[in-house]
Parts: C-alpha cells; sequence; structure tokens
C-alpha cells in the first residue's frame, strides 16, 4: 500500500464540488414532496375496499420500486423521447424517475406505518358511532403520521442518495463533479470521497429536521 | 319479568365459517337492570357483547332497546345498533393520541354534532363521576390502568347509550385497580340506573351487583337466572362446576 493520498485537491476544488449541492436539492426536494404525495394516493387506493385500485396500486408499487433507478431514468431521457417526440431537461427526467421510484417506496411507508395502528383502535372508534370517514380522520391518520415518519425518513433517504445515479444523464451534481474533477485530475479517491462527506452532510441535515418532527409527538401509544 | 322487556335479544346466531360462536341467544332484562355473563374462554362472551355492539355481522338475530328496533343481520341496521349501545373493552382502546377530554367528547360532536362546549361540559360532569376531574388535560400514557379503564367508561357513557356492556373490565388490572373500576360500575348502576351486561369473573362484584347472571358455554345458554339463584342454588350441573372452579381458584 503505497498510495499518497492527496486531499489537497479538496481544498483546492471544495467549493467546485460542493456547488453540485444546489442540484441535488432542487432534484431531490422536489421528488421528495412528489413522492409522499403520491406515496399516500397509492397507500390510500390499496387500502381501498374498491378492488381495482387497489389492485392498480399494487402494480404501479411493484413495477416501480422493482424498477433499477438507472434504467429508470434512461428510459425517461432516452427511450420516451424517442417515443413520444417529447423530451425533458436533466433535471426534469430525474426527478420524473426518482418521484416514481420514490412513491412506489413510500406508499410501502405509510401502508406499513397504517397497518402498526391496532384494529382495536378502528373498533373502538366505530363502537362509539363513529362513520368510517371519521374514524379515518381524527383516530387513524393522526396516529398514522407518527408512526409513518421513521419509515418514510428512510424513503426520503433513499431518494436523496438516488441523486447520484443523475450522473449518467449529466446533471451536473455533486458525483457528477467529482467524475469530472477525476478525469482531469485522476485524484478519484479523494474526490469521491470529498463528494460522499458533502452527501452524508446533506442527509444528515435533513434526518436532524425529520427527528424534530418526530418529537412533536407528545403521546405514548397504550 | 313485566310484558315488555326493555332489552331483548333474540335468535342471535353467529358463526365464522363453520364454526358457530353463538347459537340462538334469546334474552330479555328491564331497564336499569345488571346481567353478569360468565364462562369459559371461548364460550363466546366477547363476541355476544360485539355482535350486540353493531361490530360483527350476524347470520340472524335482533336486538331492542326500548323503542329501538335492530335487525343484527342487516349491515345497515348495525349502524343504529353503534349508537344505542356503548361498550367498554378489556384493554381500554382509548385513543393514545387525544387527552382525556378529547377522548370523552369526540364521539358526541361528531355523530350527535354536540357543541364543543356543551360537550365538554357534559365531559367534565362525567369526569366528576369517575373522579378524573384533575386529569382532563392528561394523554391516555400519562395514567394508570384503572384511570384510563375509567375514562373508557366515560368515552362509553358520553353518548348516552341506552345499554352499557363491558368485556372483562378489570381483568388486565390488579386487585386495587380493579376496585377502582368495579366501584364506577356500582355508582353507575346507582346513580345513573344505567342498563349493563357485564362480561366478568369477578363473582363477588357479580353477587353484590348484578340482577340477572348468565353462564355461556360453547356459544349457547346454559343458566339465565336472577343472580341470587344463579350463585346459592344453580340449577345445571354444568354452573355448579364453573363456579366451584373460579371460587377455588
Amino acid at each position: 500500500m503505497n498510495y499518497n493520498f492527496e486531499f489537497g485537491i479538496l481544498f483546492q476544488y471544495g467549493d467546485y464540488l460542493a456547488g453540485g449541492v444546489w442540484y441535488a436539492v432542487i432534484i431531490a426536494f422536489p421528488s421528495i414532496l412528489i413522492a409522499t404525495i403520491v406515496g399516500m394516493i397509492l397507500a390510500a387506493a390499496h387500502l381501498s375496499p374498491v378492488r381495482i385500485f387497489s389492485m392498480a396500486s399494487s402494480v404501479v408499487v411493484d413495477v416501480f420500486r422493482t424498477l433499477p433507478v438507472v434504467v429508470l431514468l434512461i428510459w425517461i431521457h432516452y427511450v420516451f423521447p424517442i417515443l413520444t417526440g417529447l423530451s425533458m431537461s436533466p433535471t426534469q427526467s430525474s426527478i420524473l424517475a426518482l418521484s416514481l421510484n420514490g412513491s412506489a417506496l413510500a406508499c410501502e411507508a405509510f401502508r406499513g406505518g397504517l397497518q402498526a395502528i391496532p384494529g382495536t383502535q378502528r373498533q373502538a372508534a366505530w363502537s362509539l358511532g363513529l362513520s368510517k370517514m371519521d374514524t379515518l380522520r381524527f383516530v387513524i391518520i393522526p396516529q398514522g403520521f407518527f408512526s409513518t415518519l421513521p419509515a418514510l425518513t428512510n424513503v426520503h433517504i433513499t431518494i436523496i442518495k438516488n441523486v447520484t445515479v443523475t450522473v449518467l444523464i449529466a446533471v451536473p451534481e455533486v458525483m457528477f463533479r467529482a467524475q469530472e474533477l477525476t478525469v482531469q485530475f485522476f485524484r478519484p479517491l479523494e474526490l469521491y470521497t470529498g463528494a460522499a462527506v458533502v452527501y452524508v452532510a446533506l442527509i444528515l441535515s435533513f434526518t436532524v429536521a425529520m427527528r424534530r418532527l418526530e418529537k412533536l409527538r407528545k403521546w405514548e401509544s397504550v | 319479568m313485566s310484558e315488555k322487556p326493555f332489552l331483548n335479544i333474540s335468535g342471535l346466531t353467529k358463526k365464522y365459517g363453520d364454526t358457530t360462536i353463538l347459537s340462538d341467544i334469546d334474552l330479555s332484562i328491564n331497564k336499569g337492570d345488571t346481567l353478569m355473563i360468565c364462562g369459559p374462554s371461548g364460550c363466546g362472551k366477547s363476541t355476544l357483547l360485539r355482535c350486540l355492539n353493531g361490530l360483527e355481522q350476524v347470520e340472524a338475530g335482533s336486538l331492542t332497546i326500548g323503542d329501538r328496533h335492530v335487525d343484527l343481520s342487516d349491515p345497515n341496521q348495525r349502524e343504529s345498533a353503534r349508537q344505542g349501545t356503548g361498550l367498554v373493552f378489556q384493554n381500554f382502546n382509548l385513543f393514545p393520541h387525544m387527552s382525556v377530554l378529547d377522548n370523552i367528547t369526540l364521539a358526541p360532536r361528531r355523530v350527535m354534532k354536540t357543541p364543543k362546549s356543551r360537550a365538554e361540559d357534559e365531559a367534565k360532569d362525567l369526569l366528576d363521576l369517575i373522579g378524573l376531574t384533575d386529569r382532563m388535560q392528561a394523554y391516555p400514557c400519562e395514567l394508570s390502568g384503572g384511570q384510563r379503564q375509567r375514562v373508557a367508561i366515560a368515552r362509553a357513557l358520553a353518548m348516552n347509550p341506552e345499554l352499557l356492556m363491558f368485556d372483562e373490565p378489570t381483568s388486565a388490572l390488579d386487585p386495587e385497580k380493579k376496585e377502582e373500576v368495579l366501584g364506577v360500575i356500582r355508582e353507575l348502576k346507582s346513580i345513573k340506573n344505567v342498563t349493563m351486561i357485564v362480561v366478568t369473573h369477578e363473582i363477588g362484584f357479580g353477587k353484590t351487583v348484578s340482577d340477572w347472571a348468565m353462564l355461556l358455554d360453547a356459544g349457547k345458554v346454559v343458566e339465565f337466572e336472577p343472580s341470587t339463584d344463579f350463585f346459592s342454588t344453580p340449577k345445571s350441573q354444568r354452573t355448579k362446576e364453573f363456579l366451584n372452579a373460579i371460587v377455588n381458584a
């Protein structure tokens, strides 16, 4: 082992590398938002008594959580324009790919969170004469929000990390810039480590915010 | 018994697949009466209460409380059973994310559309009755088991049920907390004259509080008698065995 680490490159080009965070944020943030909303709708459809809704939801979820994000990205960015004549910017394609994959994952997080609420809660509400809608609104969803949060945070982290895949379609985010500098200076170990540090910092600050949200819960299950 | 009983259950039959859980249950009691139901595990006691509360779809059977007649086998009518009856669960099943006050006022506000201030005033009266006025803003996780069960009773009472049912209300509690809850049930009888069905194995409580007692076994009524007779001179051999087993336990 006689590799000479030269982290000096990071001090020299650190600003350029970190500048890619902007792209990571403008891709990850909308994707997280869309995935959360669509995931919620998919979960509601899955739990719906109408069979066609629950089946459609299962199909969508199975398709988009099994497809590798790389393939999804390439299809959306290169195949979709060939088939339809409509093309999107790399950023738009990335948001779409990460949203589709994220929605499937978020759906499962919501489903798990809602199923964690004991059936006895629903029975207690019905026993008092509450309608199904009111039971959902006042009993299930307020509890489900908090029981979903930890799993949902994982989904959000996965989305942020998947932004690195967008190097494939040349979105100039952190990983792309690391690659670019590597070609130029042949310092891959230092540069990719630097890129990792940027992502770790981004994700850590995100999880701190989510933990704050979890702490808003003043009650415990009994 | 008077010509027209307040509470009448007739022909109640419940099956899970091919297994019959309750077969053709008939019974009637008067307003303000308390009926104690006992029986071995799995005999259908809890299911009976759940059916009367409209939580279960049954094969046949009807429930009459006062002027309210409900065909329990009709899914559209079960809603009405839920509103006429209240059920207190073995494990309380309070809403953990709501304060004591919100637990009690949720159903009156949403179902009966009682204005918030009036619902809260009524809840405070109930809290006074169960002796928990000072814990009004507490969450269920901050209460003891006995306190939680008392809140669950107040929550059911807030809907002014014509029939209040208890599913082994004290079996998750230690002896001291048990007494706390049984005390509230006694008060409901003496002060509010609530018609009640209590599934319990507390024989002492049954003897002093209940007017009627019933032994249920394998989904059938083995014995249904005024409780003085039930406990002193049980007619059926099965009842004698069961009562002996409880006393010697």
